[in-house]
Parts: C-alpha cells; sequence; structure tokens
C-alpha cells in the first residue's frame, strides 16, 4: 500500500448513455475509500436525450456524487480537461479519468496509486480491461460474461493478488480509465483541443508525457469492464465498425511521424501477449481453486453456457486441455500423451481433483481419462459428433 | 383554476439554468474556455501564415513548372524540325561511325 494516504479524484465523462451510465455511477460509489480519499465527479458534456441529465442529476444527489452538467458541448478532450483542472484546483494528488460505459472493481483506486507511486517517473497508469485497445484482455463475450459487477471485482482481486503493483511501459495511455497523478499534469498539460470531440487525445497526452521522461503504464493488476464505444457511435463520433477517428490519427502522424514506425516492434515483442496468458493463468487457477471445477472430454467443449470453470480435454490424443471460465480460454499445459499425464497435469494446474467429468465426445482416451480422473463419470448421450 | 403560464416558464427555466450548477466548475469552465479560444485564435492564424507561405512556394513550383515546360516544348520542336530535315539520316550514320572509331 502506498506510504501516504492519497486524494483522488474520479472523474466520470458522461454523453447520454441512459442505458450504461447509472451502472458506472454506481460502480464508482462502491470503489473502496479504506486506503485513499476518493471524489467522484460526473461531468455531463451537455447530453441532448430529453430528460436525461436531469435524471442523472438526481441519480447524483442520490448517490451523493458531484455532478456538473456543462452550459455547451465540450467534446471529450475538453471535458476531460475539466477533470484534470479540477482536481489540480481541488488540491487533489491524482485524477483518474473514466468513461461511463464501465464497471469499476472496488480496488479500482488503491491498486493504481500503488502503482503510480511505485515509481516517480510514472505519468499515467491505465487499467486493464476486456476493452482497451491493443492491450485488450482477450475474452469471448465480455458483456455477456463480464458485465457485472461481483465478476469484475473478483477478476480484478485475482489480477491484483498475481501482479500487485507490478506495471508495464506501454506506447500510450487510454483514458476509458486512467490515473493520473496531478505532478504529471503539472508538466505535461491538458489534452489538446485540436482532437475535436474526442479520440487520439489521450495518445497526443501520453507521447508529450513521454517526452518529457515520464513513463506510459498499464497495470495488469486492476481489472475494469469496459463495454466500449458506449455513446460515441450514437453520437456519431466513430462510424459504427470503427474504431477511431481517421482525421485525428491523422494529426497523430503529422505531429508523431515516428509513432507507429516505434509501435510496431513493441507489438512484436510479445510483451503483451506474454502478460495476457499470466493473466488467464491466474483467473484459470483461481477459478478452479475456488470454485472447484468439471472436466469435458470433447472435441469442442458443451454448448452449454457455465459460470462454473470447466476443462475441457480432447478425447483422442489427451494432448490439449484448455480450462474455459466466462469466457477466459486458458490453455492448460499436458505433459505426455498418456491418460494418467494428462489427467495430474490438469490437476496439478487447477490444486486438485475434478468435480465432475463428463464424456461428451467418444474416442481412444476418453475412458481412460474419466478413469484417471478418478470421479464419477457423467456420460450426456450426445446426438451426433460435436466436430464437423 | 388558472394557470400563469409565465410563472410556469420562469420555474423550468430555474431548473433548467440550475441543472448541474456548480459555480467552482463554472469559473474552471469559463476560464479554460477563455484560453482555449485565444489559442484556437493563435492557431488559425499561425496555420493561415503557414497557408500563405506553402501558397507561395506552390505559386512560385508552378511558375517554375511552367518556364520548364515552355522550354522543354521549345527544344521538343527543334528536335522535331532537325529529325524531319533531310541531313538528319547522313547526320545520324557520321555519329554512328564516329562512336564505332572511339571504341
Amino acid at each position: 500500500m502506498s506510504a501516504r494516504r492519497a486524494r483522488v479524484l474520479l472523474a466520470i465523462t458522461v454523453y447520454n448513455g441512459r442505458d450504461f451510465v447509472p451502472a458506472a455511477i454506481e460502480s464508482a460509489t462502491r470503489v473502496s475509500s479504506a486506503d485513499h480519499d476518493i471524489d467522484v465527479l460526473v461531468l455531463d458534456d451537455h447530453s441532448p436525450e430529453p430528460r436525461w441529465s436531469e435524471e442523472l442529476a438526481a441519480l447524483c444527489a442520490r448517490l451523493g456524487v458531484r455532478y456538473y452538467r456543462t452550459p455547451r458541448n465540450l467534446g471529450i478532450p475538453r471535458n476531460v480537461n475539466l477533470g484534470l483542472l479540477a482536481a489540480i484546483e481541488g488540491g487533489y494528488t491524482h485524477v483518474l479519468i473514466a468513461n461511463s460505459d464501465v464497471l469499476f472493481p472496488a480496488n479500482l483506486v488503491s491498486a493504481l496509486v500503488d502503482c503510480a507511486d511505485a515509481d516517480e517517473r510514472i505519468g499515467s497508469v491505465t487499467a486493464l480491461s476486456n476493452n482497451v485497445s491493443v492491450y485488450s484482455l482477450p475474452n469471448e463475450d465480455p458483456d455477456t460474461h463480464l458485465g457485472n459487477q461481483e465478476i469484475v471485482d473478483w477478476v480484478s482481486h485475482t489480477l491484483n493478488a498475481h501482479f500487485g503493483t507490478r506495471v508495464f511501459d506501454a506506447p500510450a495511455g487510454i483514458s476509458f480509465s486512467i490515473l493520473i497523478p496531478v505532478r504529471a499534469i503539472d508538466e505535461v498539460g491538458l489534452m489538446d483541443p485540436v482532437y475535436g470531440r474526442g479520440y487520439c487525445e489521450e495518445t497526443d497526452w501520453s507521447l508529450r508525457s513521454l517526452e518529457l521522461g515520464f513513463r506510459c503504464t498499464v497495470a495488469p493488476g486492476v481489472f475494469v469492464y469496459h463495454a466500449g464505444r458506449g455513446s460515441n457511435e450514437a453520437a456519431g463520433l466513430v462510424k459504427p465498425g470503427e474504431t477511431s477517428v481517421s482525421i485525428n490519427e491523422a494529426i497523430v502522424d503529422l505531429r508523431y511521424p515516428n509513432f507507429r514506425r516505434d509501435l510496431a516492434p513493441w507489438l512484436a515483442s510479445g510483451m503483451i501477449e506474454s502478460v495476457h496468458a499470466e493473466a488467464l493463468r491466474a483467473i484459470g487457477r483461481a477459478a478452479a481453486a475456488e470454485l472447484g471445477y468439471q472436466i469435458d472430454v470433447a472435441h469442442i467443449g458443451s454448448m452449454l453456457e457455465s459460470d462454473s470453470p470447466t476443462v475441457v480435454v480432447a478425447p483422442a490424443t489427451g494432448g490439449d486441455a484448455v480450462l474455459r471460465y466466462r469466457g477466459f480460454e486458458v490453455p492448460v499445459p499436458v505433459a505426455g500423451d498418456a491418460a494418467p499425464d494428462v489427467a495430474q497435469s490438469i490437476i496439478d494446474f487447477c490444486g486438485g481433483a475434478p468435480s465432475g467429468v463428463n464424456l461428451l465426445d467418444r474416442g481412444p482416451h476418453s475412458q481412460r481419462l474419466a478413469d484417471a480422473f478418478g470421479v464419477a463419470t457423467h456420460a450426456p448421450r450426445a446426438s451426433y459428433p460435436a466436430r464437423v | 383554476m388558472t394557470v400563469d403560464s409565465h410563472a410556469v416558464d420562469a420555474a423550468t427555466e430555474s431548473v433548467d439554468i440550475a441543472l448541474g450548477a456548480d459555480s467552482e466548475l463554472d469559473r474552471i469552465n469559463l476560464a479554460q474556455a477563455l484560453k482555449d479560444f485565444e489559442i484556437a485564435n493563435r492557431r488559425v492564424l499561425d496555420l493561415t501564415h503557414r497557408l500563405a507561405t506553402a501558397n507561395r512556394e506552390l505559386m512560385q513550383a508552378r511558375s517554375e513548372l511552367g518556364q520548364l515546360q515552355a522550354r522543354y516544348g521549345a527544344i521538343a520542336r527543334y528536335v522535331e524540325v532537325l529529325s524531319r530535315s533531310s541531313l538528319f539520316p547522313i547526320l545520324k550514320a557520321i555519329a554512328r561511325r564516329t562512336r564505332l572509331v572511339k571504341q
């Protein structure tokens, strides 16, 4: 834990979003303030949805959250700047800028502040998420599996237990949920309004911070659920199916001609894949240890959605195994092809024996695998082979 | 019962103005908006200056291109006249033999 008690302003930028903003604000009020003082500020960028601002103001009043509706629409960069300036003027030590289509974990502030305070050269810390540009933790269907406060808390707690205050250096931060120490704002300045209604302004800010010697980091020990493009697509800021604004990318290219060239080797280094693999292993192991797990001996696995961890192991060779939990797919390393070796590898990985084995597909090893686990076998009869 | 429409309008307006009002953030917002406005104006001046410079360079480049195209056209026409002259095949043969002798 950080030595001093920080004062953190959690500024949530809002533009419309009646369907998802209340959950984000309620989530913000649940963030633990055990280690640091937190104030939540909702910055409504003059949302045009009829009666929405009134509802939002009432919600904020009920939750004890500071609410501000700007007299004119500012666009994301200038709305974010309001949050940065409010943090400076309010004497805060850190400001956390966040989108409104997110669910925050309880450990959001304590974990991010710990990361930021671990090195005074850190200029920003971006949280990990299912939807955070190239840093996104792979998940089969995040909206179905992760859009839930309890699971967000669990995933973030699990990742924090594994990664602690570890961060990795990144080419740019993402302002869907980014913590910035106020000392960094003092030197780097604000988001540039040249980016109009938004997109790429945090890339620009990050590159300016890097030029000044600050580190731009991502914290794999903090997980924020992000639906993504929540209000921006509806507002026409990004075209359907697109993820950025090309004219703003052109400005970044003009200002930082080497940015894309420098990005390529970082992307090719395999670092982010390595962090993802580590994160997925931590999630898989913790889920199996805490919730128990089942084995599906199957080529593809059960079609039924399950909230419980399931290890799918192929019946033919017994060589491949993958642990599935809430849309996360975690490869389970298996030593050898023999059924007892496969079973032992899975038991070692999961930290114990499975609660059941389902023989979904027949193969040379299916019964031997079931026997090797030494648990009762359920054998639902398949209507036809799962594999094409 | 009669309804005072002015009273209703005034009440609605006051709710609208009060919605999300925060004098501290209004002050910060206004101060920054004025700075943004000033910087935007400077950027317009700077961009206009750079546009004018770029336009002058473009005009100069176009002028030079036009002059070069005119010179090239005159030379091309001269070569065309020469190549159509009856002396040209003889001169060409002499030139070829001269090259062979040199080799």
